[in-house]
């Protein structure tokens, strides 16, 4: 389970995060969106301890994430994968050190095992066969597909996923959302999922929590954010032209 | 500005208080320090050797003319020299030159790792970045920045010698006199060496993990490698060359 309360941080006196409060159930899934600078990453910066917050507690199970140190942060991280918005692989590794970075820094398989999981993950991905390939020679899309597999390679029970359809085609994106739903069933995971893309969203969500300027201002099931009294939110689903409403 | 530098003291006291912590309790990557040593050493033979080199050759040019002038012998200009270099030019424009070159590059390395969120991406599979990136590039630094000196040393000796046989037709055995090099020469340039190689990868390393931003960012943290890391050598080059004085006086 992943338990926010009054999360707050500011930058050089900035807000960019008020009081937001959230809960996914273990093995639920939540879909968080919201306006660009919202503040959506640094809520799932927080939740792996990448982020020190001003205020607020955030607990992974019964990990109390705020209160501890960096040494103690390590044994969380390890329960946490993580889909970074900028890929974040690591550019002189290849795709199948990438995979396996985990693997080998988290746990003590053996280099053999290391390798068929990383195969059966790039299988997964829709991408068998291309270990020896260094992430420079990938599209935008397969970066995504491998990140994916990086994140859940180790089967962690939380996967936070940072706008991981960022820039991607319709058909890329639905596959990845399916990929990620795929993998949650496998393994029961506790899915957090940032994203633009609402209507692809909202299928795989028991929840969407909205954040605007740093402020939860919705969080419910995503069929009532249609309805949400929040002009802003309706429109961010796509239920009302914003400009319409904002000119009425 | 007086914030930055404040700030800069304090990571880089911070960076190298945690490479000593994970040189001892830090997980092992095999073949990280080899590919290290190959980066910060053997790319950098060629870029010192010339430099100093050259610089062998302008200073006995130099000395051999006011030599001339004033008591109209070469004869010590040789003697005079491989003293200087061993303890003082050699060690520093070698560390000055590693500044450049791989404090840049480590600079911009981990700058870039950071911007494009790949730290963030280690310290998420328990690979502390200070233990992953930091320390390998601190033992290489260590050791062939050291390596890297005596190499230089010996290039500016050589090229010193040529050019007095070439300009001043002094023979290389009145030139090549190893007799006048005291042990406390050899001590004063291999410590002043080996603080070279400690404190540049740090202060390159520091600023790289301060990056911020995007490319721009990345600029800055190179550029603040190279300045903090000049300023260092000659810094500790006084301090250390201070401290030989007293200790060999």
């Amino acid at each position: 389970m992943i338990r926010v309360e009054g999360l707050t941080h500011a930058f050089d006196g900035v807000p960019a995060l008020r009081d937001v409060a959230l809960q996914v159930p273990t093995g639920g899934t939540l879909g968080l969106i919201g306006p660009g600078g919202a503040g959506k990453s640094l809520v799932l910066k927080a939740l792996c301890g990448l982020l020190r917050p001003d205020a607020g507690r955030i607990w992974l199970d019964d990990d109390e994430v705020t209160a501890l140190g960096e040494r103690a942060l390590m044994r969380v991280r390890a329960k946490i994968g993580m889909v970074f918005q900028n890929y974040a692989l690591f550019d002189y590794l290849t795709v199948g050190e990438n995979i396996g970075f985990p693997l080998t820094r988290l746990g003590d398989a053996s280099a053999a095992d290391i390798a068929a999981k990383v195969a059966l993950r790039l299988a997964q991905v829709h991408l068998p066969g291309i270990e020896a390939r260094f992430p420079g020679e990938l599209s935008g899309g397969m970066k995504k597909r491998v990140c994916v597999a990086r994140a859940t390679v180790h089967d962690p029970p939380f996967l936070l996923c940072d706008d991981p359809t960022a820039g991607l085609d319709p058909v890329t994106t639905n596959r990845i959302f399916g990929l990620l739903k795929a993998l949650q069933a496998e393994h029961g995971a506790t899915l957090l999922i940032v994203s633009h893309e609402v209507a692809a969203l909202a299928p795989l969500c028991d929840r969407f929590v909205m954040l605007r300027a740093g402020q939860v201002v919705f969080d419910g099931p995503p069929d009532q954010a249609h309805t949400a009294e929040d002009p802003e939110v309706r429109a961010f689903v796509g239920q009302a032209p914003v400009f319409a409403e904002a000119g009425a | 500005m007086l914030r930055r530098v404040r700030r800069q003291v304090a990571d880089t006291l911070r960076v190298g208080a945690m490479t000593l912590y994970y040189l001892a309790r830090g997980q092992r990557q095999r073949g990280a320090v080899l590919a290290q040593m190959f980066e910060v050493g053997n790319r950098s033979v060629v870029f010192t050797v010339l430099t100093l080199g050259f610089l062998g050759a302008i200073i006995t040019l130099q000395a051999g003319f006011q030599a001339l002038r004033i008591i109209g012998d070469t004869s010590l200009v040789g003697p005079q020299s491989l003293p200087l270099l061993v303890r003082q030019l050699g060690p520093t424009l070698t560390g000055l030159m590693v500044a450049t070159r791989v404090g840049t590059g480590i600079a911009a390395e981990v700058g870039s790792m950071v911007v494009t969120e790949q730290v963030d991406a280690l310290r998420m599979n328990n690979a502390p970045p200070v233990d992953y990136l930091i320390k390998p590039r601190f033992v290489a630094c260590l050791v062939m920045i050291p390596a890297l000196t005596v190499v230089g040393i010996a290039s500016a000796f050589v090229a010193g010698m040529f050019t007095a046989q070439a300009a001043f037709h002094t023979q290389p055995a009145v030139y090549a006199r190893f007799d006048v090099v005291k042990l406390s020469d050899l001590a004063e340039g291999l410590s002043k060496a080996v603080a070279f190689g400690a404190v540049i990868p740090i202060i390159a390393g520091a600023s790289g993990l301060m990056a911020r931003g995007g490319s721009a960012g990345v600029g800055e943290a190179t550029t603040r490698a190279v300045v903090y890391s000049s300023l260092a050598v000659i810094v500790l080059d006084f301090v250390l060359g201070g401290l030989a004085f007293l200790v060999f006086a």
